[in-house]
């Protein structure tokens, strides 16, 4: 008996230990981040947040977005982008000249432009750099495609290189003026190596780096001698901040307590809830930041039954409540999506707004034509005996789990069911691709040029998860980065858009917004034009909150 | 009562709820029935998730889960582990030497690392998931066994059978199983306390197929992600993890003193 009210009395108090721990993790976290914030040296150094570890940190050979979130202030391009108007601006290039054919790039170098081990850049700069970048043993994966039909180059003078090209590629100038084919410094190229050259990386940006120590932190310095600055770096900032220190925060639990406690001065992806609760406090300030390229959307599989038909397709879509999925999911912290392209993505046609208004009404009305029936009693349509029953693909990232969890509810009431089947990792997605065997499957990816489109829509196209094959698709959207004239791509583009949605060829939700917050002890937080990289030369510390 | 404990009792209560859990769950674990992230009230008691979802009713429902992960853990390895080891460490000579090296091998990985390896190759799944749990725990729990048989082998009444003629079968069967089986089952009921655990991790991970099911590790994922909005969702199933391992446990030290 004794034992026994000894045993109750040991589960009782790990069930106690349980809660403990867990209503108390708030404040052991707040506890234990507060050490590390008060060892930061105060005023000249400030902590930046990164979410996700990758794989690698090179510019030249690794593809994740999250590198130039440090790395874009570490390198120069050849050209920029205005963050605002998008327009291409000078950057290590003074001035470019575009041959009439689209074949031949000439750029004419800014002079007096050191790098920061003190190497000169000059035209055997960039070639040298072009040279890494398309060597096979670099293996790249991403510069080496932004180069598109990049053929060889000619170096003119010290400062003027010709880059020729086999085919017109319009999206070149964009690629040129992203961090991947950012220009580095051709003595560190040489005396590090492929593998080692990441945590010594050396380029003429406004910060250098100082110390990378892998899945730890990167710390940047400000360059003193930087004078070559695009026009819309601040160079008047009266207080810079000397010394950027960028921590991982991979879990999103973590990254809201480590904000407030002010382990970190600058984080991004943010949870929208957690978003919401820091917009409140008077010492943060919430900063969304919408991002071009592709909204988070369901791409339809057209070649397999019943999502092969455009009817079918057309009523998912009418049956979606958007808005709704916004309201909980979001927050309403981010636009409902309406085409392929996100609202701020150059070239993005409003048109497609018109496309499929949510109505239970039209989706049932359009499913009942088909002959779609509930015949046997199971609240699900059927046809022939087939149940309406689609198979979706969801990928854990970006909340598409609790998107999709909510368009299964949604489509559940109206007699669709949805069969979500959750991948862990892009290499699970794509296999779960490959084997054909799906209806609807989430993917996007960014960019501030719509050719980002191409690697998706073109029949023969890497991530041809619609299994699409439309003639007119594939010739706009060639055409669309054979010519630089905004006018013609335009009316590609408007094409292309109108015909995706037409033929109803995805299921967009919601244009991607990246919820940064910032401590007030800093101003002047802004991002380049791809969204995803800060303008750190422009920080400015206020003092301290 | 006496027998099994509080703990035991805790485990026919769960056992009997997800048997039970359509009749007694207060609504559809799968329905939008409230306003998102309500907090825990008379109409709903641990609250409602993001997606609007009973809380509770999930928890109930994630118990058939959790349950039939252990079942099929306990069973795969009580009998693939268990004969082996048994065979092993009673015959010996090559077949101890092979279950040796191979587990030797196995245990060199970690047992989380071992299930991902069994999921890659057998695809992604609930029931994939229950089975890459419970193989994991092979290797470790067939060399407990083997190591119980040979220990049982060198004892007296063993040689006693033989010299009154017993066949070696006839003398596995009736001297060394049973006698083996206490500690076996205990350590079986470890296993299983292991299985579940890693079927949770790997549904936290992002695995196990349909995002929408019930299940404790999953739900502790989701719960996570709105914790400092609403708590509620990763408590109820971190505790009912939690409880049901500790249950678990002290099930297994309740066999081994037997």
């Amino acid at each position: 008996m004794f034992r026994n009210v000894l045993r109750t009395a040991f589960l009782l108090s790990c069930a106690s230990i349980v809660f403990l721990v867990c209503a108390g993790s708030m404040f052991l976290l707040n506890v234990l981040t507060r050490p590390i914030a008060a060892a930061q040296p105060a005023a000249s150094r400030i902590v930046y947040g990164l979410t996700l570890l990758p794989s690698g940190f090179d510019p030249h050979i690794n593809a994740s977005a999250e590198l130039g979130i440090p790395l874009r202030s570490v390198y120069d391009t050849l050209v920029y982008r205005d963050p605002i108007t998008k327009a291409f601006v000078p950057g290590l290039a003074e001035r470019w000249e575009i041959s009439p054919d689209g074949l031949i790039y000439t750029f004419y170098l800014r002079r007096g432009v050191r790098f920061h081990d003190g190497e000169p850049f000059n035209a055997l700069a960039v070639a040298a750099n072009l040279d890494r970048i398309t060597a096979p043993e670099t293996r790249s994966q991403k510069a080496i495609f932004m180069l598109g039909s990049f053929e060889r180059y000619i170096v003119r003078d010290e400062y003027t290189i010709e880059l020729v090209l086999k085919a017109p590629f319009a999206p070149l100038l964009d690629s040129l003026s992203q961090v991947y084919l950012g220009i580095a410094s051709p003595k560190a190229l040489r005396e590090y190596g492929t593998d080692l050259y990441q945590l010594h990386q050396v380029g003429t940006g406004p910060y250098q780096m100082v110390e990378f120590i892998p899945g730890d932190y990167i710390l940047l310095r400000r360059n003193p001698i930087y004078r070559w600055a695009p026009p819309f770096y601040r160079m008047d900032n009266p207080a810079p901040v000397e010394e950027i220190e960028f921590r991982f925060f991979t879990d999103p639990a973590t990254r809201a307590p480590a904000l407030e406690s002010g382990a970190v001065d600058i984080i991004g992806e943010l949870a929208p809830l957690d978003a919401l609760a820091l917009a409140r406090r008077d010492d943060i300030a919430l900063l969304p930041q919408p991002i071009p390229g592709m909204p988070l959307q369901f791409l339809f599989n057209t070649a397999k039954a019943p999502t092969d038909r455009l009817e079918v397709r057309r009523a998912i879509i009418t049956a979606t409540d958007r808005v709704a999925i916004i309201d909980s999911v979001f927050q309403q912290l981010s636009p409902v999506a309406y085409g392929p392209l996100t609202a701020v993505t150059p070239f993005y046609e409003p048109q497609v707004k018109q496309y499929y208004p949510h109505s239970r009404e039209v989706a049932r009305r359009t499913l009942a034509e088909l002959g779609y029936m509930d015949n046997n009693g199971d609240k699900i349509l059927d046809l022939n005996g087939v149940p309406l029953r689609l198979i979706v693909i969801v990928p854990t990232w970006g909340y598409a789990p609790q998107v999709a969890q909510r368009l299964q509810s949604q489509w559940r009431e109206q007699g669709i069911e949805a069969e979500l089947r959750q991948v862990p990792n892009l290499a699970g997605l794509l296999a779960a691709v490959q084997s054909g065997d799906y209806h609807l499957v989430a993917f996007n990816d960014f960019g501030a040029d719509p050719s980002v489109l191409n690697n998706f829509y073109l029949s023969d196209a890497r991530n041809n998860f619609m299994r699409v094959s439309n003639a007119n698709l594939d010739q706009w959207l060639r055409q669309a980065v054979q010519t630089s004239d905004p006018a013609q791509r335009q009316n590609f583009y408007t094409g292309v858009q109108g015909l995706i949605m037409d033929q109803a060829l995805i299921l967009p939700i919601r244009d991607y917004v990246n919820l940064n917050a910032h401590r007030k002890r800093i101003s002047g937080l802004a991002f380049d034009a791809y969204g995803w990289f800060p303008l750190l030369a422009n920080l400015t510390l206020v003092g301290d909150d | 009562m006496r027998r099994i404990g509080l703990p035991g009792a805790f485990l026919v209560c769960l056992a009997l709820a997800s048997l039970c859990a359509p009749l007694i769950a207060p609504y559809d674990p799968l329905a939008e029935v409230g306003q998102a992230l309500q907090a825990p009230s008379a109409r709903h008691w641990l609250g409602t998730d993001l997606i609007g979802r009973d809380v509770f009713s999930r928890i109930l429902h994630g118990a058939a889960r959790t349950l039939s992960v252990a079942l099929i853990a306990l069973c795969s390895t009580v009998l693939i582990g268990g004969a082996l080891g048994l065979c092993a460490g009673f015959f010996g000579g090559a077949l101890d030497w092979l279950l040796l090296s191979l587990s030797d091998a196995l245990l060199a990985l970690p047992s989380l690392l071992l299930a991902l390896s069994v999921l890659t190759l057998a695809g992604n799944g609930s029931l994939q998931i229950a089975l890459a749990a419970a193989l994991s725990g092979l290797p470790a729990y067939s060399r407990i066994v083997r190591a119980t048989a040979r220990s049982v082998r060198t004892q007296p009444y063993i040689e006693a059978a033989r010299a009154l003629g017993a066949g070696e079968l006839s003398v596995l069967w009736r001297h060394v199983l049973p006698n083996a089986l206490p500690s076996s089952l205990s350590a079986g009921v470890i296993a299983m306390a292991w299985a579940i655990l890693n079927a949770a991790t790997l549904h936290f991970l992002g695995f196990g197929g349909d995002p929408s099911l019930p299940e404790w590790g999953a739900m502790l994922a989701e719960g996570r992600l709105v914790f400092r909005a609403a708590p509620w969702i990763a408590f109820a199933a971190g505790a009912a993890l939690t409880l049901t391992l500790l249950a678990v446990n002290d099930l297994a030290r309740r066999l081994a003193a037997q």
